[in-house]
């Protein structure tokens, strides 16, 4: 017997013109076959088609057709949506406390304060938080010690915090352009903009002075961004833990509010006692501006100072047209990293949701190969 | 110039034209497989009756009505081969008596001789000759209602026609 290609056989099968004996009589065979079965009865071709008119035309339901579960590629699809969309809403609440710059260095010689320095202009550094292995960083005449945790990290502390920063730009028209960008920084973390000394006395030179209130938990988010407004001549951060004395001013007033009551139980059974009622009035009067500190403690560890020195002083700043360049690079390595950092959060937050997907597509698809091999071994 | 994809709505036959349609398909399909005409009637009835039931799952997006029908008609085979085969355990395991043979196909019609000499064929392949053949799916649509890639399917089908061909003793033919 000849044999014949399997692709010429389909070409066949599928109508080809045959070539050749062999393939002629293969298509007499294939002939043969198609018109070895007429087709279904006719009583029972009636039947059916009997059975069928009384179909409705259109689906009872009005619904689309579709099957009754959802194949398992979509659920899949649509767990790792609803997990994506939980991460989505999460991880921005874990990172709220902004970027925290890993390269922040404290020098801590009193338990509650904490300062950061990057003192003089012949610093002239472009970062504001300088990195741990600069050793300009360090304050003068303190001694190296481990890296603190950056501002405002300490959890349950009530910190005071303030910075001072003195940054040079170009010209006038960068000034207004870098109090702009930092007013829009500190709005964008929460904070608000105290005052603002805006200075040109001629068309070349000018300054800007500049106070911030920011949440603390943003402070060292918002020292960053001002570095990047051009070159940093001087900086300082200065942070002290106000928790000890805000722990002192309300036991006092604690006992103070005791001593006011013992007083008043003493004046319901004298009440003419005139010295009574002159010890009360001081005590209430110290217990007032004993609150009115601890008030006054509080609002100063909500909100962190920040004092920002835009000024075109100084020597020719580095800014150049390669210095915008590179700033500009800066700052989107930033925002790159930033985005990684997300990226890689919502990953492990979504890993587990992936790979129980994963583990349920092969599960199917097993089970699906094996019932469909059952089915071949069945035929 | 420029080209614009415009999806074309896709037309939901009723079920009464697919049924006229598709009938005898379905029925000779059921033919090959089974080889047993009245079984094949059985099934294409319990096919259809499926099929009603089923109607509305049925996306036209998806596929040809045939194919989709042509499966359900496989399911039904499938069905009846596996309780068929739990009642031959069954008998086997209890009854006593000489296991009968099963009814012979009935032999007639135009040629009788290809009619046997399809009925020594496996299952299987009877099945890919039907899909391919008889039917005139194409490779792609052979595959999917019978499980099998598409060259499995091309490879399957070119074994069974050489055995086909053998039992018709077209090998003495020069």
């Amino acid at each position: 017997m000849k044999e014949i290609d399997p692709a010429r056989l389909d070409a066949l099968i599928d109508g080809a013109s045959p070539e050749g004996d062999a393939e002629t009589n293969l298509c007499s065979l294939l002939e043969g076959v198609r018109d070895l079965e007429p087709g279904a009865p006719p009583d029972l071709r009636a039947r059916i088609l009997e059975h069928a008119a009384k179909q409705p035309a259109r689906d009872p339901r009005g619904k689309r057709a579709r099957a009754w579960f959802a194949p398992p590629r979509l659920a899949i699809a649509g767990t790792l949506a609803a997990a994506a969309a939980a991460a989505v809403i999460v991880v921005p609440q874990l990172g709220s406390d902004g970027p925290v710059n890993e390269n922040s260095t404290f020098v801590t010689n009193d338990p509650s304060t904490s300062r950061l320095s990057a003192p003089g202009a012949n610093a002239r550094t472009k970062s504001a938080a300088p990195s741990a292995n600069d050793s300009q960083a360090v304050a003068p005449g303190a001694s190296p010690v481990e890296a603190a945790p950056p501002i405002g990290a300490r959890s349950g502390r009530l910190q005071e915090v303030r910075s001072a920063t003195r940054v040079q730009v170009t010209d006038v028209q960068a000034l207004s352009e870098a109090s702009n960008e930092a007013m829009r920084e500190v709005r964008r973390l929460g904070g608000y903009t105290v005052s603002s000394r805006y200075s040109v006395p001629n068309g070349n030179q000018g300054d800007n002075a500049l106070v911030f209130r920011v949440p603390v938990a943003r402070a060292e988010a918002a020292i960053t961004a001002f570095g990047g407004l051009g070159t940093v001549l001087r900086q300082q951060a200065d942070m002290r833990d106000l928790t000890p004395a805000v722990t002192a001013q309300t036991t006092a007033a604690t006992l103070l509010e005791k001593r006011a009551e013992i007083l008043r139980a003493r004046l319901v059974v004298q009440p003419d006692d005139a010295d009574l009622k002159k010890q009360l009035s001081a005590v209430e009067a110290q217990l007032r501006a004993t609150t009115t500190r601890t008030d006054g403690l509080k609002r100063r560890a909500e909100f962190a100072r920040l004092s920002l020195d835009l000024t075109t002083d100084g020597p020719p700043a580095a800014v150049t047209p390669d210095g915008q360049i590179e700033g500009s690079l800066r700052r989107s390595g930033a925002r790159l990293a930033s985005v990684g950092a997300w990226t890689l959060g919502a990953g492990v937050l979504l890993a587990p949701f992936a790979l129980v997907g994963g583990a349920g597509l092969v599960g199917v698809r097993a089970v699906r190969g094996r019932s469909r091999q059952r089915d071949r071994d069945m035929i | 110039m420029s080209h614009v994809a415009v999806k074309e709505p896709v037309t939901r036959p009723s079920f009464a034209e697919v049924a006229a349609t598709e009938l005898d398909s379905v029925h000779r399909y059921l033919l090959h497989l089974t080889r047993d005409p009245h079984l094949a009637d059985d099934l294409t009835s319990a096919t259809f009756e499926r099929a009603m039931r089923d109607w509305r799952r049925f996306d036209p997006r998806k596929g040809r009505p045939g194919v989709w029908l042509i499966e359900i008609a496989r399911r039904q085979a499938l069905d009846h081969f596996r309780s068929e085969g739990r009642r031959r355990r069954r008998d086997e395991r209890y009854a006593s008596e000489e296991p009968r043979e099963s009814p012979a196909p009935e032999v007639g019609g135009l040629s009788p001789d290809l009619r046997v000499a399809l009925g020594g064929l496996s299952r299987s392949e009877r099945e890919l000759i039907a899909l391919r053949v008889v039917l005139g799916f194409d490779g792609a649509e052979a595959a999917e209602v019978s499980g099998m890639s598409t060259s499995a399917v091309s490879t399957g089908l070119h074994r069974a026609l050489s055995k086909l061909r053998t039992h018709l003793g077209e090998e003495d033919a020069p």
